[in-house]
């Protein structure tokens, strides 16, 4: 379910005017009492279209997105993967940054229609019914304005029970528009809870990229395990 | 070994150390997720109640909780706003918040408990527990109670608070066990029925032959031997869950289209038979 939610909601392509970005970010999964951190650096560039994620924590690690595949090389083992297919071009650390950058969160854009408004002081909640489609898996999703700045999602299943809810807060402000730089999100299912919190430091838009990022290639000494989905 | 995985538990667990030094524990009404909506805060009550008994913990009651809450317009329930958390332990004089949910599914119930350093906001610690009938719930509070109280026993010298968990890291059965979970919650069962009950054995062959996507999240930070298995184990998961339901909705497909040709012949049949009648008419 979260994957559909993931999908569904976060994947529409980003057509605001970002050209570069370069965040350095922090995520703390929780599951099932275990802990799992990652550290990196999110490097995206619009045109041509490439988007590097740079781990740092726990292990080195680079992730390279661009032209419908995905590559994973590890510097340390000398390993490399190379994902080709339907879906590698998805980056949710990426997507849930940016993603309130666009108008309603792109559910409009995503199919789903306003049902209905709330106003709490100053806060501005809006309810959203899923497309026609998704209506026997989805319920309303919720968002949660205060000013321009988006504070809260609920996604809910179509008993209203909560699926999944985030939290944003610490905005800068970019292209009249805030960004989030903190995401706290809990995701229910009945086998499990989860909990994430993304942390985005350092967010430098439209600015070059370092030429190691926008150069960076697999080295050909290293074997690389094609994958296809 | 053991020492090591006493002092994992330790540190993980370093900024709850010390009774002496919590002013205070603020337990929050518990989310109720698929079952009776009064169930969560039932349970949380309880709890607070049990934290009382054991004598080593301020328990900060729930009446106080609500009055800071309403005052200061704070939501905190199953997702803590860091900065409210901060708020709510200044306020109410806490140095622990706990948050979380009960989830019924069935039979069973789930309780999630989560534990947040209320002088940052982060959540140092999160707990499942599981009972298979609503009788078991009181042991379920009990074994939270259990977590808290065993770590610091009475007498203990505090240890150094820190509030970086201590991440594990991710092992191979774990990544089999993850990935299965994952498709079996991403793989879409009821098109998958559909595609063998409209393609036949067509649509079992598709589910052998398209790829299943794993997310790609599940890969950030993890090393290659874990994506690798991860990959493997997800793919193989999907496919069989994908052919599973292809090759059910084959055979409701086959035994549909059997049962209206039977019934077609019959009817054909009974036309013939009537011909005969007709004709003496």
């Amino acid at each position: 379910m979260n994957g559909l939610f993931l999908c569904f909601v976060l994947y529409p392509a980003l057509t605001f005017s970002l050209t570069t970005l370069q965040v350095s970010f922090r995520r703390t999964y929780v599951r099932e009492g275990r802990v799992e951190r990652v550290c990196g650096v999110i490097y995206h560039c619009a045109e041509p279209e490439r988007t590097v994620v740079k781990v740092e924590e726990p292990l080195e690690q680079w992730m390279v997105l661009e032209e419908g595949k995905l590559e994973i090389f590890y510097p340390e083992d000398r390993r490399a993967f190379r994902i080709t297919g339907r879906t590698s071009g998805f980056l949710p650390f990426l997507e849930a940054f940016l993603m309130p950058l666009k108008d309603d969160y792109g559910l409009e854009g995503s199919g789903y229609s306003l049902s209905g408004h709330d106003v709490e002081g100053d806060t501005l909640i809006t309810y959203w019914d899923p497309p026609e489609k998704l209506r026997k898996t989805l319920g309303k999703f919720i968002l949660a304005y205060k000013g321009d700045k988006l504070i809260k999602t609920e996604l809910r299943d179509p008993g209203g029970r909560t699926l999944a809810r985030s939290i944003y807060c610490d905005h800068v402000p970019y292209s009249g528009a805030f960004l989030p730089t903190r995401i706290s999100t809990v995701r229910f299912s009945p086998s499990d809870t989860t909990y994430e919190d993304l942390i985005y430091t350092e967010p430098k838009f439209d600015l070059p990229l370092p030429e190691e990022v926008l150069d960076f290639r697999i080295p050909e000494d290293v074997d690389v395990e094609e994958v296809r989905w | 070994m053991r020492f090591l995985a006493f002092a994992t538990v330790v540190l993980f667990w370093s900024p709850l150390a010390g009774a002496q030094e919590l002013s205070g524990i603020a337990v929050m009404d518990f989310e109720s997720i698929g079952g009776d909506p009064h169930l969560g805060p039932g349970v949380a009550e309880n709890l607070r109640t049990a934290l009382i008994q054991t004598g080593q913990f301020k328990v900060i009651e729930r009446a106080a909780l609500q009055k800071v809450l309403e005052e200061q317009k704070l939501q905190i329930t199953g997702l803590v706003d860091p900065q409210s958390a901060i708020k709510l332990g200044k306020l109410v004089g806490a140095k622990l918040i706990v948050v979380g949910s009960v989830v019924k599914f069935a039979e069973a119930y789930t309780l999630n408990v989560r534990f947040i350093d209320a002088e940052t906001g982060v959540a140092i610690k999160a707990e499942k527990v599981q009972a298979s009938s609503e009788a078991e719930i009181p042991r379920m509070i009990d074994r939270v109670v259990e977590m808290i109280v065993g770590i610091y026993p009475r007498g203990k010298p505090p240890e150094k608070p820190t509030v970086v968990p201590t991440p594990q890291k991710p092992s191979l059965p774990d990544a089999v066990v993850l990935a299965r979970r994952q498709a079996e919650s991403d793989v879409n069962k009821t098109m998958w029925m559909g595609a063998g009950c409209l393609l036949g054995l067509t649509g079992v062959i598709l589910a052998y032959i398209i790829e299943p996507s794993p997310p790609t999240a599940a890969l950030v930070g993890k090393p290659p031997e874990y994506t690798a298995t991860y990959i493997r184990a997800y793919k193989e998961k999907a496919r069989e869950i994908q052919a599973k339901y292809a090759f059910y909705g084959c055979l409701i497909g086959s035994a549909v289209t059997g049962c209206l040709y039977a019934s077609a012949l019959s009817s054909a049949e009974t036309q013939t038979y009537l011909h005969p009648v007709l004709r003496t008419r």
